[in-house]
C-alpha cells in the first residue's frame, strides 16, 4: 500500500493526521487517461448511487478532478454512466 | 481550418444490419460533401445503456473520428437529428487546427449489429475489484470529522 500512517503530533497540536496520504492517481500514473469513453475505468470514481466521489475521498487534484468531472458529465450523457440509480 | 471531432451516435436496438451500414454510410457522405476528411467509423455493438432512453433498455454505439471545419459537426447533428433510427448523438472537439496530412484515413467497413452484453452491471460497480479502491479512504473521512472536534 502507497504511503504510510503519519505520526501524530503532540497534544497542544490542533491539526491531528489520520490515515494515510492521499495521492492524485493520475498525478502518480501518468500514463493514466481520462476518457469518457473508457467507463470502467471512470466507475472508480462514482458511487453506486452515480455521484462523483468527492476528492477529499478520492484524492485526487484539483486539475485532475476537475478533467474527470467532464469526463463523467459526458459519459453520463450517452448513458454509458448512470446519472442515478434506481433503487437501493 | 480543420478540426478535429469525434461522435459517438446510439441507434435504437432494432434496427438491423443494413440501416446501420446506411448510416454509417451516410455520416461520411455528410463529412465528405462539407468539406472534411473522415477518419475512421468504429462500431462498438449494442450495448446496455445505464438509463432508458425512449423506452430502449439498449442501444448501438457507433463512433465516428473525422476533421472538419467548425460547421461540419453542426450539419452532421443537423442531419441525425433527423433520423428516426438515432437515439442520441453527441459530439466532442478533440484538437484544433490539425493538418489533414498528419491523420490517417481508414475505409468504411461494412458493419454488422453485435450483441454485446455487458459483462459487470452498472448500477453495482464491484468496489472489491480496485485493488487500491477507496475502501481504505472511509477511514479518512472519518478522521476528517474527527480533526475538526479536537
Amino acid at each position: 500500500m502507497r504511503g504510510e500512517r503519519e505520526e501524530k503530533k503532540g497534544k497542544g497540536d490542533k491539526k491531528k493526521s489520520f490515515g494515510r496520504k492521499k495521492v492524485c492517481r493520475f498525478c502518480a500514473d501518468k500514463t493514466a487517461t481520462i476518457e469518457y469513453k473508457d467507463y470502467n475505468n471512470l466507475k472508480y470514481f462514482i458511487t453506486e448511487r452515480g455521484k462523483i466521489i468527492p476528492r477529499r475521498i478520492s484524492g485526487n487534484c484539483a486539475g485532475h478532478q476537475r478533467v474527470l468531472a467532464l469526463a463523467v458529465a459526458r459519459a453520463r450523457s450517452i448513458a454509458l454512466l448512470p446519472f442515478t440509480s434506481p433503487g437501493l | 481550418m480543420m478540426h478535429e471531432y469525434e461522435t459517438v451516435v446510439l441507434l435504437k436496438p432494432d434496427v438491423g444490419d443494413e440501416p446501420l451500414n446506411k448510416m454509417a454510410q451516410r455520416i461520411k457522405s455528410i463529412v465528405d460533401t462539407q468539406g472534411g476528411k473522415f477518419l475512421q467509423l468504429s462500431n462498438w455493438g449494442k450495448k446496455k445503456l445505464a438509463y432508458e432512453i425512449e423506452k430502449n433498455q439498449k442501444a448501438i454505439y457507433l463512433h465516428a473520428l473525422y476533421l472538419g471545419a467548425p460547421l461540419l459537426p453542426k450539419e452532421l447533428e443537423r442531419n441525425l437529428g433527423i433520423s428516426d433510427d438515432v437515439l442520441r448523438y453527441q459530439t466532442v472537439a478533440l484538437n484544433r487546427r490539425v493538418d489533414p496530412a498528419s491523420r490517417e484515413a481508414k475505409e468504411l467497413e461494412t458493419l454488422k449489429v453485435i450483441d454485446e452484453t455487458r459483462e459487470e452491471d452498472i448500477f453495482s460497480p464491484r468496489r472489491e475489484e480496485s485493488d487500491e479502491g477507496f475502501g481504505g479512504a472511509g477511514d479518512d473521512f472519518d478522521g476528517g470529522f474527527d480533526e475538526e472536534n479536537v
